[in-house]
C-alpha cells in the first residue's frame, strides 16, 4: 500500500476539542421553546394483566396537554418477532415495562398526573429463572407468540418452540460429537452462570418528538441506530418512513444501549401526534435507565470438551440458556452469534451447540458490547484451563496447539485469514510475563496469580451502508453519513480516510450529524461496524468525487483526465506541476460560478455472506470480518478474606489496520476496564422479577480507585476487503476479561469461581470448601 | 406557562458565573445544575443521575468541588462558580483542557466537563500530584468509556505542564505498543 498522510496516524480527535470545552452538542442539550415535559409510568409488578387504567384524574392536572396508553397504538414491534407494544397493552411483563405517559406544561404538573393515573392489576405467576422457564408446565409469558408478524434480519429466522417460553433455538452440528467422545483422553463438564449487567452510559435517554403541521414527525434523540428508530417507528406507526425524521447528535456513550425502541420513543412519539406542533421532552431519570431500559443477557451454559492427551481439542458440546426478559428484541443475534463463537478461537472438529433464548419476567436484555461473547468466553476460555491443568499442560501451550490461524477451518466450516488471535495471545502472555516465574506470594500475604483468555467475534452480516461526500466551492468537505458518533471515535476515522482519499487536511473534512432525512440509511453505529463498513463507503464516495474532478478538470483544461492527477488538495497536469488547479479553481470554472461535487458509496456485504444453515449452524462466510482479541491479567487473592486485587491487565485486540492508533488504544482500554467491572463488581440483583440496585450507589462501576495500570496491545492482521484493511476494534477487548480474571484467581489459589461476577465472598466460601474437603 | 395558583415560588438570583454577574428569576427549588443549563444557557455541565452518585455535574464554588444536581442557587449568591465554558482562558485552552484531547482523555465527553473541573482543583492544590492522589480526587467521577488510564495521564502530564516540567513523551499515541 501506498504511504498515507493521516490515516495510521494518532491524530487529535475531531471532537475533542468541542468536548473539552463544554461545548459539544449532545441529546440532552436539544432544548426548543415551549417544550412540553413528558413523563411515563412503569409497572412496577413484574407480570400482571392489566385490569382497569384510569387517566381522567390525571387529565384534570392544570398543564396536561395529552395522555397515551397501550391502548393508543395496537401495532407491536420487534426485531425479529413483533412481541412488544408501544405501551403495555392488557398485559405487563416486566416491573419496568411503561403502561402510560402524560406530556404537561411542566415538569410538577408532569408528575403530578404521573402520580394521579390508577392501575388495577390482576397478578400473574411470574417466571423469574431462565430454567424455571425452559421447565414443563411453566407460565407462559407470551401465549400468543405463535401468531406474532416476523421479520427476517441479518440473515436469520425465529423458530420459536411451541407452548414454550422458547423464541429461538441456535443450532450447531459439526462432526460426530457423540462418536468423539471415546476418542478423547480426557473430558471434563461444568456449568457456569453470567449476572445482568447495566450499560451504565453516563448521557440518559433522551427524546424529544415533535409532529408538525407538514404531517411529519420528527424525533432528537439519543440512538446508536437511527434508521432502525425509523424503520421502527414508521412501521409501528404505520407512517411512511419519509414522514418519520430522526436526528440525532453527540451521544454521551451507547455500548449497544441507545438501540431500537425501548419505550421513550414510543412514548415521546404517541405523545406528540396528541398536540401537533408541540415538542414533547421525554428525559429518563437514572431510574428509568435501570429498571426500563436493557442490560447484558444473563446465561446458564452447560460445556463438555473432549481433548487427546497431547492437548488435541476433539470435542465440544455446549447448551447455552440465553435469559431474555420480557421481550425478545435482538436477543436471536445474540443467541446465534455469541453460540457459535462458544466454541473459541480454535480448531475443533466435532462439536455440538444448542442456544436457547428464553422469555422471563424480568427486565429485557439487550446487545451489549461485546454481544455475548463476554458470557460463552467465561465458560469456554475457564474450561481451557481446567483442561490444561489436568492434562499437566501449560494454558498457553493448550492454546497453541489448537489456536486458529492462517487456512485453518473454523466451526462453521470457513478457511480463515489473517488471524490475528495467536499474536494477541502471544503479546499478552509476553506483557504480563505469563511464562516467566512469578514470585507466589505477595509482601501483604496474599497469593498471585496470573490467567490468560482468547476470543473471536463476528459482526452484523449481511447489512448495507450508504453515504456521501460532498465538496464545497472553497475546497472543504462534508462526510454525509448516518455514523452516530456515541464516544468510538467514528467521526475521526471518517474524517481521516476522506482527508487521505481527497489530499486536504484533516481540519477541512467534517462529519455531519445523522438525520435520517438527509443522511442515507445505515443499520446502526454498532457491532463495531462503522470503521469497516462505514470507512469502505466513505473511501469510495470520495474516489467518486476525484474521478469527476478529474474529467471536470479535464474539461476545462482540454487535457485527457488520464493526464491529470490529484496531488496535495489539487488537480495537477501530470509532469507539469505549474498547471495546477485548486478544486475549487475546478468547480468555480467549470460551472461558471459556485457549484459541488457529490460522490456517492455503497457497502453491501450481502454477496460475500453465506447463510448460516439453520440446522447446523454452518456457514463459508458467517461474518464479514473477524475480531479477535485476548486478555492477560495478574491479580493477587488474601487467602484468608478472598480479597481480590488487579495487579495489572494487558489487552489486545486485532484492528487489521489502525486508522487511528490512538483512537483503538482509547477503545480497548475503556473496553477492557468495562470487562473488568463485569467480572469483579458488576450485577444487578433482583428479587423475583424487582430489581434491588437501580442507583449508581448500589451499583458499582468501576472508578478510578479499582482499575489496575493497563497495557493495551494493537495487533494489525490486515482484512483483504476492509478499507486499508481496517476492520472493528470497539467491543472485542471486553470479552475474554472475566475468564482471564476466573484463571488468574485459580492460579493464585487453586479455586474456581463459576458464576459471575467473581466477588471475595464467593472465592472465600470456595478456598473454605476445599479447606474442609482436604479436611 | 399558565398553572395560576399552582405556581411554583420564584426568586431572583444573582450569581457569579465564570467571573460573570448572572441574574435569574427562577423556581426555589431548581438546582444549581438546572440553572446553569436551563436558565443560563450553560450546557457544558452535563448530569448523569441527579442523585449525588456520578460526579458527572460537578462544577467549581469557590475553587472546590460542588454536584451541581444537589446545591441550591440560593445558596451560593456571592460566590464563585466555575464551570467547564469558564475554564479556557480568551479562547486558550487551560493546561488540562489540552493535555485531554491530546492524550484522547475524552472519549464520548460526557464526564469530561466534570473531570476537568475536579481535576483543576486537585492541581491548585497539589500541582504535581501522585497518580495515587489523582486516582482518589477523581474516585468520585465515573467514566464509563476510557478505563480511566488515559485521565490519569492528562492530569499529570497537564501538572508536569503547568509547574513548567515538560516531559519528554507527548505523543498522542504515548501508550500505544
Ligand atoms: S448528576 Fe450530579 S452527581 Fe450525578
Ligand atoms: S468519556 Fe464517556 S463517560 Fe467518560
Amino acid at each position: 500500500m501506498a504511504d498515507t498522510v493521516v490515516v495510521g496516524k494518532s491524530v487529535v480527535r475531531t471532537d475533542a476539542a468541542a468536548k473539552v470545552r463544554g461545548g459539544a452538542m449532545y441529546g440532552v442539550d436539544v432544548r426548543f421553546g415551549g417544550m412540553l415535559v413528558g413523563k411515563t409510568l412503569r409497572a412496577g409488578i413484574p407480570h400482571a394483566r392489566i385490569v382497569n387504567l384510569e387517566t381522567s384524574a390525571a387529565a384534570k392536572v392544570p398543564g396536561v396537554r395529552a395522555i397515551v396508553t397501550g391502548p393508543d397504538c395496537s401495532r407491536r414491534h420487534g426485531l425479529f418477532q413483533k412481541d412488544q407494544p408501544a405501551l403495555a397493552i392488557d398485559r405487563v411483563r416486566y416491573a419496568g415495562e411503561v403502561v402510560a405517559a402524560v406530556a404537561a406544561e411542566d415538569e410538577e404538573a408532569a408528575q403530578e398526573a404521573i402520580e394521579r393515573i390508577a392501575v388495577d392489576y390482576e397478578e400473574l405467576p411470574g417466571v423469574f429463572d431462565v430454567m424455571e422457564a425452559v421447565a414443563p408446565g411453566a407460565p407462559l409469558i407470551h401465549p400468543d407468540q405463535m401468531s406474532y408478524e416476523r421479520a427476517q434480519v441479518t440473515g436469520l429466522v425465529l423458530n420459536p418452540v411451541p407452548d414454550s417460553n422458547i423464541s429461538y433455538h441456535f443450532k450447531l452440528r459439526r462432526g460426530d460429537v457423540e462418536a468423539a467422545w471415546s476418542q478423547c483422553d480426557l473430558v471434563v463438564e461444568d456449568t457456569f452462570s453470567t449476572q445482568f449487567v447495566q450499560y451504565a452510559h453516563l448521557e440518559p435517554h433522551v427524546t424529544i418528538a415533535l409532529y408538525d403541521a407538514t404531517g411529519v414527525l420528527t424525533l432528537w434523540t439519543s440512538t446508536m441506530g437511527p434508521h432502525t428508530v425509523r424503520d421502527m417507528l414508521a412501521d409501528l406507526l404505520q407512517l411512511p418512513q419519509q414522514r418519520v425524521r430522526v436526528i440525532t447528535n453527540m451521544v454521551g456513550g451507547g455500548y449497544g444501549s441507545k438501540m431500537y425502541l425501548r419505550a421513550i420513543n414510543p412514548a415521546a412519539a404517541l405523545l406528540a401526534m396528541k398536540v401537533p406542533n408541540r415538542h414533547v421532552r421525554i428525559l429518563f431519570d437514572r431510574e428509568d435507565e435501570f429498571l426500563s431500559c436493557a442490560g447484558r443477557l444473563p446465561t446458564r451454559t452447560t460445556m463438555k470438551t473432549g481433548v487427546k492427551q497431547d492437548g488435541t481439542l476433539v470435542a465440544r458440546q455446549s447448551t447455552i440458556y440465553w435469559e431474555k426478559g420480557a421481550y425478545a428484541d435482538i436477543g436471536a443475534v445474540i443467541v446465534r452469534n455469541a453460540s457459535y463463537c462458544s466454541l473459541g478461537p480454535y480448531r475443533i472438529p466435532n462439536a455440538r451447540i444448542d442456544g436457547y433464548l428464553v422469555y422471563t419476567n424480568r427486565q429485557p436484555g439487550g446487545g451489549f458490547r461485546g454481544l455475548g461473547i463476554p458470557q460463552v468466553s467465561w465458560a469456554g476460555e475457564q474450561q481451557m484451563d481446567r483442561v490444561a491443568r489436568e492434562l499437566g499442560m501449560s494454558p498457553l501451550a493448550l492454546r497453541r496447539r489448537n489456536i486458529l490461524g492462517e487456512d485453518d477451518v473454523s466451526v462453521t466450516g470457513e478457511r480463515m485469514h489473517r488471524v490475528g488471535v495467536g499474536e494477541c495471545l502471544e503479546r499478552v502472555a509476553a506483557a504480563i510475563g505469563y511464562e516467566r516465574p512469578l514470585e507466589r506470594t505477595a509482601p501483604s500475604g496474599a497469593r498471585r496469580g496470573r490467567g490468560l483468555a482468547c476470543i473471536l467475534k463476528s459482526t452484523l452480516t449481511p447489512t448495507a451502508s450508504f453515504g456521501f461526500v460532498k465538496l464545497n466551492n472553497d475546497g472543504s468537505v462534508d462526510v454525509i453519513t448516518s455514523a452516530v458518533e456515541h464516544g468510538q471515535g467514528a467521526h475521526t476515522v471518517l474524517a481521516q480516510i476522506a482527508a487521505e482519499e481527497l489530499s486536504v487536511p484533516l481540519d477541512k473534512v467534517r462529519c455531519v450529524m445523522p438525520d435520517t432525512s438527509v443522511t442515507p440509511f445505515d443499520r446502526s453505529s454498532t457491532s463495531s461496524r462503522t470503521t469497516f463498513h462505514m470507512g469502505l463507503v466513505v473511501k469510495e464516495a470520495s474516489a467518486d468525487v476525484r474521478r469527476q474532478l478529474l474529467d471536470m478538470a479535464g474539461a476545462v483544461i482540454e487535457v485527457h483526465p488520464r493526464d491529470l492527477e490529484i496531488r496535495d488538495g489539487a488537480v495537477a497536469v501530470r509532469g507539469a506541476p505549474d498547471r495546477a488547479l485548486s478544486y475549487g479553481q475546478v468547480i468555480a470554472r467549470f460551472y461558471g460560478g459556485p457549484g459541488t461535487v457529490l460522490g456517492k458509496g455503497v457497502v453491501n456485504t450481502k454477496p460475500l455472506y453465506d447463510t448460516m444453515n439453520a440446522e447446523t449452524g454452518q456457514s463459508s462466510r458467517p461474518s464479514i470480518f473477524w475480531m479477535y482479541a485476548a486478555i492477560g491479567i495478574e491479580a493477587e487473592v488474601d487467602p484468608d478474606t478472598g480479597q481480590l486485587t488487579v495487579g495489572r491487565m494487558a489487552s489486545a485486540a486485532d484492528a487489521g489496520k489502525a486508522i487511528n492508533p490512538l483512537a483503538c488504544v482509547q477503545q480497548i482500554d475503556g473496553s477492557a476496564i468495562m470487562g473488568l467491572g463485569m467480572a469483579m463488581m458488576e450485577e444487578v440483583a433482583f428479587d423475583g422479577g424487582r430489581t434491588l440496585n437501580p442507583t449508581f450507589l448500589d451499583y458499582k462501576i468501576p472508578t478510578t480507585v479499582d482499575v489496575p495500570d493497563t497495557d493495551v496491545i494493537i495487533v494489525e492482521s490486515g482484512h483483504d476487503e476492509g478499507p486499508y484493511g481496517a476492520k472493528g476494534i470497539g467491543e472485542p477487548a471486553i470479552a475474554p476479561v472475566p475468564a482471564a480474571l476466573g484463571n488468574a484467581v485459580y492460579d493464585a489459589v487453586g479455586v474456581q469461581v463459576k458464576d459471575l461476577p467473581i466477588r471475595a465472598e464467593k472465592i472465600y466460601r470456595a478456598l473454605r470448601a476445599k479447606g474442609e474437603e482436604r479436611g | 406557562m399558565n398553572r395560576g395558583p399552582d405556581e411554583p415560588m420564584k426568586a431572583r438570583i444573582e450569581l457569579t458565573v465564570n467571573g460573570e454577574r448572572r441574574e435569574a428569576l427562577v423556581p426555589v427549588h431548581k438546582t444549581l445544575l438546572e440553572v446553569l443549563r436551563e436558565d443560563l444557557d450553560l450546557t457544558g455541565t452535563k448530569h448523569g443521575c441527579e442523585l449525588g452518585e456520578c460526579g458527572t455535574c460537578t462544577v467549581l464554588v469557590d475553587g472546590e468541588p460542588v454536584l451541581s444536581c444537589l446545591a441550591l442557587p440560593a445558596e451560593l449568591e456571592g460566590r464563585e462558580i466555575l464551570t467547564v465554558e469558564g475554564l479556557a482562558q480568551g479562547g486558550r485552552l487551560h493546561p488540562l483542557q489540552r493535555a485531554f484531547a491530546e492524550l484522547g482523555a475524552a472519549q464520548c465527553g460526557y464526564c469530561t466537563p466534570g473531570i476537568l473541573l475536579v481535576a483543576r482543583a486537585l492541581l491548585e492544590a497539589t500541582p504535581v500530584p501522585t497518580r495515587e492522589q489523582v486516582r482518589v480526587a477523581l474516585a468520585g467521577n465515573i467514566c464509563r468509556c476510557t478505563g480511566y488510564t488515559k485521565i490519569l495521564d492528562a492530569v499529570e502530564l497537564a501538572a508536569l505542564r503547568m509547574a513548567g516540567r515538560t516531559p519528554v513523551a507527548t505523543a498522542a499515541a504515548g501508550s500505544a505498543r
